[in-house]
């Protein structure tokens, strides 16, 4: 059981910091299906500046900085150019997954992986264990519940994505609320990417966020744009993946295991069923549930 | 917008797009103009060479009609790399199990439209999705992409897997079921894609059904109140976009490969999104961004041989770059996104 947790606790962390940097965004106004791409891009300068400099810490300053400034590109675009924002964020997730592999090959001569990264350049886990990463994740969930619910900022979010024109009245640019949050929501993707590559993981390998960006953006429509439903959309996906990993090989009938690409399909097939009831019952709650103006087509 | 206004942009960002492009090249430590000039040979050197850039465009032009449909009917197929997978699943499957058994003149055209049936099928689910529980395409049609990765993978080791042959390829489909090339690489799909190119724009652009596919892609309220089923438009053309996707599969599975070999893909649903969504519903610009990208596709071969140190990889980098640069072009009047 103890085993469970702690796989759940590692493989949910990616997830609750990019689902909560997508409801950020979204909650301000701006679909985001770049979550994927950020991370990426977090994961990959995370890996080479920890190789480069040893330095686990600065690598992972730097991870969150590059997702940050591949966040402020997808806020370019949609914010200030007004490009469609799904359009953007296709773009932006083409950009990192093609640039990855192309300075993989020139920095580590390899289009496939960097070099494995030793332990002094991870980021160590306390007591041999918990990474910092996983502990910070609920604390940064509360962080931004907190934010949300009760301070200035997080009411600028809310009415820069519902009624932009009434912050704008007010003297607050709903586009810099907008920015900021975009950016904010590269900087969480950014710690998710980081995470993979110099904590989890010991290193880059080509696309290594594998659909996770999408699964987050999943748990944070099932937690209905709130921080605390992010977090728990995120938990019930990370569930999922860990008994993926720990029930591998655990025979079914006779011998026989699960084929093993039923079992990493699984969490993607989760995720829509988690989805589809989901939905169900938002369009049955009196009123309908709460779906941001930006998504609600 | 006037349009000499709109052509100066044009220009201006095509100019944009190329310098970006040179400063990537050159910050990989290669000289741009060497790669052109290798892209431009590669893919337009010779006869040859230009018949494999053909091949490469025909499942991109499947595609991009594919996800083209859709998004006149106000939907993102991004699902249509899974769509083709599956469409590339069910031909060798049908080829496998009943080519040995059924007369060829059965099994071909059976074989086609039992792929086009799956690929509706695939793509059937995210329009259920949509319709009954009101997810998002997007969503489900990336999370549906990874599936059918994950299925394709199963049943080219397990099911379908050739006991004669150690890489991860089914058993190849009857020699009787082969679509030889029709010239030199080019596949006979090259010009059936073409033809289906402009039949999906008549139809868009001519008839009742397309004026409805377009009017609930306009607004979807508005075309209810006039009388239009929307929502039974949106499952139609997601429907018939599958299908044409699969299509890719059955090119590749028949007209190329015989067999299916996993990871067949190096993305055509994904450039053919991108294809679809430069062209924006003209005819003449889909033609064009198909050969483009799949001049790139071809082009970015001899990359790995004729340069220092850039890659095939190069190929994605430069796609990517150009939807960035058109993704600046897609701006709307009024909310920020949506």
């Amino acid at each position: 059981m103890t085993e469970f947790l702690f796989t759940v606790a590692s493989v949910s962390t990616p997830l609750v910091y990019a689902a909560l940097g997508g409801m950020l965004s979204e909650r301000a106004g701006v679909v985001n299906i770049a979550l994927e791409g950020l991370m990426l891009a977090g994961a990959f300068t995370a890996a080479t500046v920890a190789w480069a400099t040893k330095d686990p810490w600065l690598a992972f300053v730097a991870g969150v900085l590059a997702s940050s400034v591949f966040g402020a590109l997808h806020a370019l675009l949609t914010i200030t150019f007004r490009a469609h924002a799904i359009i953007s964020g296709l773009a932006v997730n083409a950009v990192v997954a093609g640039l990855t592999p192309v300075l993989c090959k020139t920095l580590f001569d390899s289009s496939t992986s960097s070099p494995m990264l030793e332990n002094a350049q991870r980021i160590t886990a306390l007591g041999g264990r918990v990474s910092p990463l996983v502990i910070c994740a609920p604390i940064v969930a509360l962080l931004l519940y907190v934010m949300h619910r009760w301070s200035r900022f997080g009411q600028y979010i809310r009415f820069a994505g519902e009624v932009p024109d009434a912050l704008d009245a007010q003297g607050i640019s709903s586009q810099k609320v907008r920015w900021l949050a975009v950016c904010l929501s590269g900087a969480l993707c950014g710690v998710a990417g980081a995470y993979l590559s110099i904590d989890h993981g010991a290193g880059f390998t080509r696309n290594m966020t594998a659909g996770r960006g999408y699964v987050a953006l999943a748990a944070v429509i099932v937690g209905r744009w709130t921080p605390q439903g992010a977090l728990a959309g995120a938990l019930i996906f990370g569930s999922i993946e860990a008994c993926q990993i720990l029930f591998q090989d655990i025979p079914l009938w006779g011998d026989r295991t699960l084929p093993v690409q039923w079992m990493q399909s699984l969490p993607f097939i989760a995720t829509l069923l988690v989805l589809a009831v989901v939905n169900r019952r938002a369009a049955k709650s009196p009123g309908g549930l709460f779906v941001p103006k930006a998504l609600s087509s | 917008m006037t349009s000499v206004k709109k052509y100066q942009e044009s220009f201006f960002l095509t100019i944009g797009t190329l310098a970006v492009l040179s400063a990537i090249v050159l910050g990989i430590g290669d000289s741009p103009i060497s790669v052109a000039s290798v892209l431009l040979n590669s893919a337009f050197g010779s006869l040859e060479n230009f018949s494999y850039t053909l091949f490469y465009s025909t499942p991109i032009l499947l595609t991009a009609c594919s996800v083209r449909l859709a998004l006149a009917a106000g939907l993102f197929n991004i699902g249509a790399e899974g769509q083709m997978l599956i469409g590339a699943l069910a031909s060798v499957a049908f080829g496998l199990w009943f080519g040995p058994t059924l007369p060829v003149f059965v099994v071909i055209p059976s074989a086609i439209v039992f792929a086009m049936a799956a690929a509706a099928f695939w793509a059937g689910i995210a329009g259920w999705l949509r319709v009954r529980h009101g997810i998002h395409e997007v969503i489900s049609t990336i999370l549906l992409n990874f599936v059918a990765l994950a299925l394709v993978n199963w049943s080219v080791l397990e099911i379908f897997k050739n006991p004669e042959n150690q890489s991860l390829e089914t058993t190849w489909i009857a020699e009787g079921l082969r679509f030889g090339p029709l010239w030199k690489h080019a596949t006979v799909f090259a010009p059936l894609a073409i033809g289906l190119a402009v039949l999906v724009h008549a139809v868009l652009t001519t008839t009742w059904f397309g004026l409805r596919v377009r009017s609930t892609g306009h607004n979807p309220r508005a075309s209810e109140l006039a009388g239009i089923a929307a929502t039974k438009i949106r499952l139609k053309s997601l429907l018939i976009a599958g299908a044409i996707a699969g299509l890719a599969g059955v090119n590749e599975v028949f007209g190329h490969a015989y067999r299916l070999i996993d990871g067949f893909s190096p993305g055509y649903g994904f450039i053919g999104l991108s294809v679809a969504l430069i062209a924006r519903g003209s005819l003449p610009m889909l033609i064009a961004a198909t050969l483009l990208f799949g001049a790139l596709q071809k082009g970015a071969l001899d990359l790995d041989l004729e340069t220092e140190r850039v890659t095939r990889d190069l190929a994605a980098v430069i796609q990517a770059v150009i939807l960035l640069v058109l993704a600046l072009q897609t701006r709307k009047k009024g909310g920020a996104s949506s």
